[in-house]
């Protein structure tokens, strides 16, 4: 007899493009990053202006350290939302004030799932391009420093710039709220994550909990969804519903073949 | 020679300017191959204008405060410098955070860089540097099995989708209440996002261009009722 999550297995292929997305990512993503340290090499050969070792020892080891631990944990629940994204959303940045929201509106905008190819090529076009919104703001922020600066250092400004993680999971959590998500529906599963935010909702009440601190409950929170998660679907009480054809993570095995 | 002859050096503009470009030759090409992934799995052009065009909307305001990052560390850090890390690598707080840590690691004042010896300057940019490299570095290496591995979890079985949806989920019910319960101002944020969004989707039934701008028009309402609460409650 069969066991309950064991629901019959489509065969599993890698759509080109996915696959095309991690080569060149990785690629990418290394000869950037070696290009990101030379710059501050070739201006210490040119200027001759060396630090020290023991200068910048202490200030790497200490944020290596505490950026180091973060950044596996953020991988951890970044990419399953972002695939293929996520080489170019680690290279530029700013990753759950811009890339996350931009790519799940994107993604709910496309009725398309994450961890399928159409959901990666989604997410990677949403973070291309808010890295190039984000590219030119910039550019155009450098050449109109002067002329802005009244605004942008205005109290209004600063305010406003406390609030926009606020105004982003606003949108965000309307789309998580929606009942249709690409080409399979989870029923309930928003019971999946009651424990995790009523418990979140008691600490930031009580002051324990503050947004900084967010990447720390969230370790907490994954395991916690996962478990949750897992006794209700045995009981049946979260499910899923197929109600187009399941879209596949790869493509079908003709596409393979020609790939090949 | 002091820190503000490396913190305005042509040089370090040429090679900024050479590293932001090939981000942007590298994101175009990524769009153009996406574009035809999803017309190949039958996403129509429209859509893919539809989110684009959302894309850029979406972006915009956050923008605006990585703006306002950079203006802030310019003071101290020359114009430069915070143009090529908030537009690279890392996210405004971070970059803010490194730059303390590597100037009082250094035993020197932020606002003294730019005056003060220029091997100081090159100190904190290899600093800033390094520090932040980790992320991406994992991301080269196991972005890839992991992404592939999570795919084939999901089409495996309705567990694998389950799991992988509980992901996102455990994310958001951490941000949500954060964001609702913190402070009264970040609650009108959050509620008036939420109410604009889905005004946005309703009217978008009707006029269709609408539901491209929802998201900077429900952030752009969200931020100025945070705003005015705070400015009320003074």
């Amino acid at each position: 007899m069969k066991k309950k999550d064991e629901t019959p297995k489509a065969s599993f292929a890698l759509h080109p493009f996915v696959r095309w997305a991690h080569k060149t990512g990785r690629v990418f993503t290394l000869v950037f990053m070696v290009y990101t340290i030379l710059i501050p090499l070739v201006m210490c050969i040119v200027y001759n202006a060396w630090p020290s070792f023991m200068q910048i020892l202490p200030g790497t080891a200490t944020l290596l350290a505490m950026l180091g631990v973060q950044g596996v944990i953020e991988i951890a629940y970044e990419t399953p939302i972002l695939g293929s994204s996520s080489y170019l959303s680690n290279v530029t940045g700013n990753i759950m004030n811009l890339k996350i929201p931009c790519a799940l509106n994107a993604q709910k905008i496309a009725a398309v799932e994450n961890n399928t190819a159409a959901g990666d090529a989604i997410a990677l076009i949403s973070t291309s391009v808010s890295s190039i919104v984000t590219i030119i703001v910039l550019v155009i922020g450098l050449f109109l420093v002067i002329p802005l600066r009244p605004f942008l250092e205005s109290e209004i400004a600063s305010s406003a710039s406390n609030y926009l993680m606020a105004a982003l999971f606003g949108c965000i959590m309307v789309g998580f709220l929606a009942p249709q998500q690409g080409g399979s529906v989870i029923k309930n599963k928003l019971l999946i994550a009651a424990a995790p935010f009523f418990i979140t909702m008691i600490l930031a009440i009580t002051g324990m909990l503050q947004t900084s601190a967010a990447v720390a409950m969230i370790i907490i929170s994954i395991p916690m969804c996962l478990l949750i998660g897992r006794i209700l679907y045995k009981k049946g009480i979260v499910r899923v519903e197929h109600r187009a054809k399941p879209e596949a993570a790869g493509a079908p095995a003709d596409t393979e073949s020609k790939a090949e | 020679m002091n820190g503000s002859t490396v913190a305005n050096s042509p040089l370090l503009y040429i090679l900024i300017a050479v590293g932001l470009a090939s981000i942007v030759v590298y994101a175009l090409i990524s769009i153009k191959k996406a574009k035809a992934c999803c017309l190949d799995q039958g996403i129509s052009k429209e859509k893919i204008r539809e989110v684009i065009i959302s894309t850029i909307s979406a972006s915009i305001v956050p923008s605006l405060a990585i703006l306002i990052g950079f203006l802030l560390l310019a003071n101290s850090l020359g114009s430069a410098w915070p143009w090529w890390r908030l537009s690279v690598i890392g996210a405004l707080q971070y970059e803010t955070m490194a730059a303390t840590y590597a100037t009082s690691s250094m035993k020197i004042e932020l606002g003294s860089l730019l005056s003060g010896p220029a091997s100081n300057f090159t100190g904190v940019m290899i600093v800033m540097t390094l520090g932040i490299i980790t992320g991406p570095i994992i991301t080269a290496f196991t972005a890839e099995k992991y992404s592939t591995g999570l795919m084939k979890a999901k089409s495996s079985s309705d567990w694998g989708n389950i799991a992988i949806t509980s992901i996102p989920l455990a994310v958001v019910a951490v941000y949500v209440p954060l964001l609702l319960f913190s402070s009264v101002p970040s609650a009108a944020t959050f509620l008036v996002s939420v109410v604009v969004t889905v005004l946005c989707a309703m009217l978008s039934m009707k006029v269709k261009w609408l539901g491209s701008f929802t998201i900077g028009l429900a952030m752009i309402a969200g931020v100025a009722a945070g705003v005015l609460v705070e400015t009320l409650m003074k």
